[in-house]
């Protein structure tokens, strides 16, 4: 349990259980989920909000992944997604990268899981909630958004949050919320509250709190 | 089929037509000699018919006159007017001029023909003489001793005659009338006959009364009198105390009503046989029926030919459309199968990307988990170099351009075929004799560089692997405006940029040539030479998406040649050097993911 890594979530939604294994084999440091379909994919989509989704265009059932990016988006807007495709032509990959609810990245097969792998990492650490905290630090630099107290620590603790989970994917130590707090210059309170939101979020295992709990008193 | 067995029913029944149209001739031809006899016939019967009914209308005006009837005289001349059709026959000649000629004097006018004199009562009997004066105007009656002068041009009473103007006429007395010489005398049993005696015919005779009797004539003496006067005077009666005058001129207009007349002059030419101008007009107007019947006929069965032939048109017209459709339908067919067989390669396609990603992948995983020093890293990199192959195999199924630019910007047709020749000259050219014959001026519209590079590679690959890499490869084109036939047909119409590609292989037997477009379809199935069968449905594929043309001309042993149709560039402007620096671009690499989003650092 001490060993236990922070892991990115990833769902792999993928009706081939041999290429999802196959993902899952390639893609370390992850956790996942595997859907077959798109109702199965929505599901999981509300019982947890993945770091990442893998999206294989042709599903059970006559889905498309195309189709089932619109509910994706619906539902985790933030969450990067990764296409995987073999007969999409160039011009409906075009489409599914374009415009409001677009993938991020379109992988052609056969899958080289180097190429997966370095994708993955991209995504998980730049796309997503680093995508919308940058976002949001641009809308208040053109003044879009009031720059109150209330917004700025709400920006201030979305962007500490992004990069806690950085810091504690890449290293499987356990957290130290007193040296992460003086690294993000705030109390330890802020940390703990923070670990709190992304284990609340699903973004972090529940027993990294407890760990830290643990700790806390000393 | 049906539509010839329908052709030759009508054929059949227009020969059936003509039969019965020369039928049809024959019987109106018949029918128009039938009816003339027949109206000959017919005209005797009426003629009959009119001759009896003729005589009962002499009776009737006979009775009518007797009784004293007011409208006799008219009722005759009007039944006179209807006895035109009756000639030659002496009898009712003579009955109707009896009836004529009884009418009494009652009447003033002027225009009666003739006036019947009654001598005043009391008159004593005796040696009755007439005779007329010089100018003709008046008549001298002597009666017992006494001259007595009527002037005839209206009635009046007689004067006395002097005596030297006395005259006894004795009959016969001869005159003259419109040239020929007339006598008229007193019969023994009371008639008066006034005979011709140049033509010796008898003109009138004046049958004898039931009281009145003619019994002397009186002439003027030298005959001059009558023709210059045309007067004739008679008396008549027991007593002889009628003297009746008869003025020829109206005499012989009343005979003419009847047909009748005296010859005139030439007593050596026969009288004339009086004709009835309807007699000579019937036949001619059933004749003339006879040919309008014909001609109508005729008319109404050429019609009819007219109608025939142009139903026969229409039939024919009907069948090429028919063949036209049935055309139609054989190349909608054939696309549709080409489709459903894309549809087919698609899902080919998707599947053995699937395998091969999983191949890939486990290979990767393989490798990982084997050292870096391992022997078995040797057969991984075979397992790569597989799956590879696979994409470009999958990739040539899914036919993805090379450059998947939509098209638009114009480009010269020869730096392509360079281009796309100095890409092959090396690997698929070598033993190829090569011919290239196209001008630099032609320029294409509306088709991306790639797709037309693609077609050409695919082409002469084919023309390459079709010859076994030795041979001659020709390459030309021009702009055409009309082409016979097309296995594609573009969809803009022309002029087109022809681009001819003839290879001297050994050609595609006629059985194959249908089926070459399929994918998968390959002849060249002899070990490492086997083809995918990809590279011609692939440029079907996009020749179908471009709307260019395409055509086929081969034959066994006679080599293949495929015909491209392009769109020419209206304008003709050449490229411009940015788009040749475009086209230099190198094709996106099938391993790297496409990136329009650069991830935010």
């Amino acid at each position: 349990m001490n060993n236990q890594q922070v892991r990115a979530h990833v769902l792999i939604i993928e009706d081939d259980p041999v290429q999802a294994r196959l993902y899952q084999q390639g893609l370390s440091n992850c956790t996942f989920d595997v859907a077959r379909n798109g109702d199965e994919a929505l599901k999981h989509l509300e019982r947890r909000t993945p770091a990442l989704i893998l999206l294989d265009h042709i599903l059970e059932s006559g889905d498309q992944g195309l189709g089932l990016l619109p509910d994706i988006k619906r539902l985790a807007a933030h969450v990067p997604v990764i296409i995987v495709s073999g007969t999409l032509a160039i011009a409906d990959q075009i489409r599914a990268l374009s415009g409001p609810g677009a993938a991020h990245y379109v992988i052609e097969k056969p899958v080289d899981l180097d190429l997966l792998e370095r994708t993955a990492k991209t995504a998980l650490e730049d796309c997503g909630l680093g995508e919308a905290v940058a976002a949001l630090r641009s809308l208040e630099r053109a003044e879009l958004i009031e720059t109150g107290e209330r917004e700025r620590l709400f920006t201030e603790r979305l962007a500490r949050q992004h990069a806690l989970i950085n810091r504690l994917r890449s290293v499987t130590a356990r957290p130290n919320i007193t040296q992460l707090a003086q690294e993000f210059g705030v109390d330890r309170r802020s940390i703990r509250r923070d670990l709190h939101d992304l284990v609340t979020r699903g973004q972090l295992p529940g027993d990294i709190i407890g760990k830290e709990e643990d700790e806390a008193p000393r | 089929m049906e539509i010839s067995a329908t052709n030759e029913a009508v054929r059949r029944a227009m020969a059936r037509t003509r039969w019965l149209h020369g039928v049809l001739i024959l019987l109106v031809l018949v029918l128009g000699l039938i009816s003339l006899q027949a109206g000959r016939r017919l005209e005797q019967v009426r003629a009959e018919l009119a001759k009896s009914r003729w005589h009962q209308w002499i009776e009737e005006s006979r009775t009518l006159r007797e009784r004293g009837e007011p409208g006799w005289f008219q009722s005759a001349r009007e039944r006179l007017g209807q006895a035109r059709l009756i000639r030659s026959d002496h009898v009712l000649r003579q009955a109707w001029l009896d009836c004529l000629l009884q009418y009494p004097a009652r009447r003033e006018e002027p225009a009666v023909p003739y006036r019947v004199l009654i001598f005043p009562a009391g008159l004593q009997r005796g040696p009755l003489r007439f005779n007329f004066s010089a100018d003709g105007s008046r008549l001298i009656a002597q009666i017992d001793a006494r001259n007595v002068v009527w002037n005839l041009g209206e009635p009046q009473r007689p004067p006395r005659l002097s005596a030297g103007m006395e005259r006894v006429l004795e009959p016969p007395v001869v005159g003259r009338v419109a040239g020929s010489r007339l006598q008229a005398r007193v019969t023994e049993t009371g008639k008066l006959e006034i005979q011709d005696n140049v033509s010796n015919a008898l003109v009138i005779e004046l049958r004898g009364r039931s009281q009145l009797q003619v019994e002397t004539v009186a002439w003027s003496a030298d005959g001059t009198w009558i023709a210059d006067s045309g007067w004739i005077a008679g008396a008549s009666g027991p007593q002889q105390r009628v003297i009746e005058l008869w003025h020829i001129p109206a005499l012989r207009a009343g005979l003419a009503l009847l047909d009748l007349d005296w010859a005139d002059a030439d007593p050596s030419v026969p009288p004339k046989t009086p004709r009835d101008p309807g007699s000579w007009l019937r036949p001619f107007r059933l004749a003339l029926g006879s040919f309008l019947v014909l001609a109508v006929t005729s008319a109404v069965i050429t019609h009819q030919h007219l109608v025939y032939r142009r139903y026969l048109e229409a039939q024919k017209a009907a069948a090429a459309q028919a063949e036209a459709l049935e055309q139609a339908r054989e190349r909608v067919a054939h696309a549709d199968k080409m489709r459903a067989l894309g549809t087919l390669a698609a899902g080919v396609a998707h599947d053995f990307n699937n395998l091969l990603s999983v191949i890939q992948m486990s290979r990767q995983l393989v490798e990982r988990s084997l050292p870096v020093t391992a022997p078995a890293r040797e057969h991984l990199t075979n397992i790569a170099q597989a799956v590879d192959q696979g994409r470009s195999v999958v990739r040539s199924i899914l036919g993805y351009s090379r450059d998947g630019r939509p098209g638009g910007a114009p480009n010269r047709i020869a730096e392509i075929v360079d281009e796309t020749l100095n890409l092959l000259r090396r690997q698929f050219l070598g033993g190829i004799e090569l011919e290239a014959r196209v001008s630099k001026d032609l320029v294409l519209q509306g088709i991306s560089r790639g797709r037309l590079e693609q077609i050409l590679l695919n082409l002469l690959v084919n023309a390459s692997e079709a010859m076994g890499g030795r041979g001659r490869l020709s390459l030309c084109a021009e702009v055409v405006e009309t082409v016979p036939s097309f296995t594609i047909t573009p969809a803009r119409p022309g002029p087109w940029i022809e681009l001819r590609i003839g290879d001297s292989g050994p050609g595609i037997s006629s059985d194959i040539l249908p089926r070459i477009f399929e994918p998968f379809f390959t002849t060249k199935n002899l070990g490492n030479q086997r083809g995918t069968g990809l590279g011609l449905a692939t440029v079907w594929r996009i020749v179908t998406e471009e709307g260019l043309g395409l055509g086929v001309h081969t034959a066994p042993g006679l080599g293949t040649e495929f015909l491209l149709y392009l769109p020419v560039s209206a304008t003709g402007a050449g490229p411009s050097s940015s788009e040749k620096s475009s086209e230099t671009q190198p094709p996106p690499s099938p391993t790297s993911p496409v990136q329009p989003k650069p991830p935010t650092p």
